[in-house]
């Protein structure tokens, strides 16, 4: 009975997981990254709808092929039926996008809009967006290794690092 | 507390943003826990002025961040991000370990800490996540970052923000409205109240509880020890129950007492052996003299 269950749950979690090769859609917008990090560069952005091939896993993220680059995405983000994209009004757009020439880095012209009319800075979302470029995958796998911070399973019994 | 301790408060949230298509628990009477910003009369306005309830659609994924880049927007005119690049790296640092270990590592998740003597954390949609320099005073290890942080993500990931949007009536995508002025000031209005909440109201008790529950969650598939969490949660209720803690949290969230009873019991669930990373020396020599 037991077997019966693990192979049904190994079956329901084959036709989860984003099949190689074949087509995939981004169920919500996201960064595909250089490595399977969130800090990895952002590589592309993708937005809801958006198709995708996968390559390769690793762990919890994918490597797709998408908009001719390649870049790595949580497979969370992926559905293998296709998803319509968010219907979009021409002239709303990010600043990045458009010619408004917004001071902003690449904010939503809404948002734009919206601190002008009430009077924000924005300066501190653009200084938000520069501490995360600051840090790169490497700082960030450096950073959990010396605090040897890691799930129970891979915990390993070394450096108490982690416990002081 | 996304939260509602204002002042001495701890973890004011919104969490509109969130895309992610699942949820950690129930938050089916949102709207009822959802007294701030956009709840009552101004929820209805903006939920009719945005083509009324009942329609299924939701706010588009452009909307939502640009709802996170105003809440954000808000919080840091209100409270300037401190100009401590190690500091605020290190936050992130942490924030993004969390991140990895998260159902949503390729979000756009960005930190900082903001100079506020306040205890207290802010989220917006989109992964906008903020901390006071207060709340940093306050904690004594790194795992209490991490659960602050966690705690907040959590609302992110839950999608509470987004959820009481819905209750109060905005139900309908902002993109159905096709005139660009009403389009923007249904935004604006809408932008304004989970500002207000974030800042000044706060989450109800369900939603807090349940970010409690996935931050404990989070914090044991990160690697990090929950109890610190649970030791931080306490600290603030022996605050609220002290002389200086009632003198200055006059409006503030009560629960944190039964939320420390609440984060025990998960802890026990999940992870009843003490496990995790602590980081004690880390978390004192990068917020040293800060």
């Amino acid at each position: 009975m037991n077997r019966m269950c693990a192979l049904a749950l190994l079956l329901v979690g084959a036709l989860a997981w984003p099949a190689f090769g074949e087509d995939n859609w981004l169920r919500r917008s996201a960064e595909a990254r250089s490595d399977p990090s969130a800090a990895g560069d952002v590589v592309v952005k993708v937005t809801k709808g958006d198709r995708v091939q996968v390559l390769e896993k690793n762990g919890a993220w994918v490597k797709v092929d998408v908009k001719g680059q390649q870049g790595w995405l949580a497979a969370d983000s992926l559905s293998g039926r296709e998803v319509k994209p968010d219907v979009r009004i021409a002239g709303m757009g990010s600043s990045a996008e458009s010619s408004s020439g917004a001071a902003a880095k690449g904010l939503q012209d809404m948002t734009i809009n919206y601190a002008a009319r009430r009077r924000l800075s924005t300066r501190g979302v653009d200084e938000m967006v520069d501490i995360r470029k600051s840090i790169k995958s490497q700082m960030l796998k450096d950073f959990v290794a010396e605090g040897n911070i890691q799930p129970p399973r891979r915990r390993t019994a070394s450096p108490a690092a982690g416990e002081k | 507390m996304g939260c509602t301790f204002n002042k001495l408060t701890f973890l004011t949230t919104i969490a509109l943003a969130a895309t992610v298509p699942f949820n950690m628990g129930g938050c089916a009477d949102t709207a009822s826990q959802f007294g701030g910003a956009i709840g009552g009369q101004q929820g209805a306005v903006i939920g009719r002025s945005l083509g009324g309830a009942g329609e299924a659609a939701s706010l588009s994924q452009k909307d939502e961040q640009a709802m996170g880049e105003s809440v954000a927007a808000a919080v840091t005119t209100q409270y300037p991000v401190v100009k401590d690049a190690k500091l605020n790296q290190y936050v992130a640092l942490v924030g993004l370990t969390l991140a990895n270990a998260s159902k949503r590592p390729d979000g756009n998740w960005l930190f900082a800490v903001v100079d506020s003597n306040e205890v207290n954390a802010f989220s917006g949609p989109d992964g906008y996540i903020m901390i006071t320099r207060g709340a940093l005073k306050e904690m004594r290890d790194e795992a209490e970052l991490a659960g602050v942080l966690a705690h907040e993500i959590s609302h992110v990931l839950d999608e509470h923000g987004l959820k009481a949007a819905k209750q109060a009536g905005i139900t309908s995508s902002l993109a159905n409205l096709s005139n660009l002025d009403q389009r923007s000031n249904a935004f604006g209005e809408l932008a304004s109240g989970l500002a207000d909440t974030v800042l000044n109201k706060g989450y109800g008790r369900q939603q807090e509880d349940e970010a409690d529950a996935d931050a404990v969650k989070l914090m044991i598939s990160t690697g990090y020890d929950p109890n610190s969490y649970l030791h931080f949660i306490e600290r603030i209720a022996k605050s609220q129950g002290s002389a200086r803690g009632a003198s200055v949290l006059m409006k503030t969230h009560p629960g944190a007492a039964e939320r420390a009873d609440k984060i025990r019991k998960r802890i026990s669930e999940l992870a009843p052996a003490k496990q995790g990373a602590v980081l004690r020396e880390r978390f004192a020599k990068m917020t040293a003299g800060k």
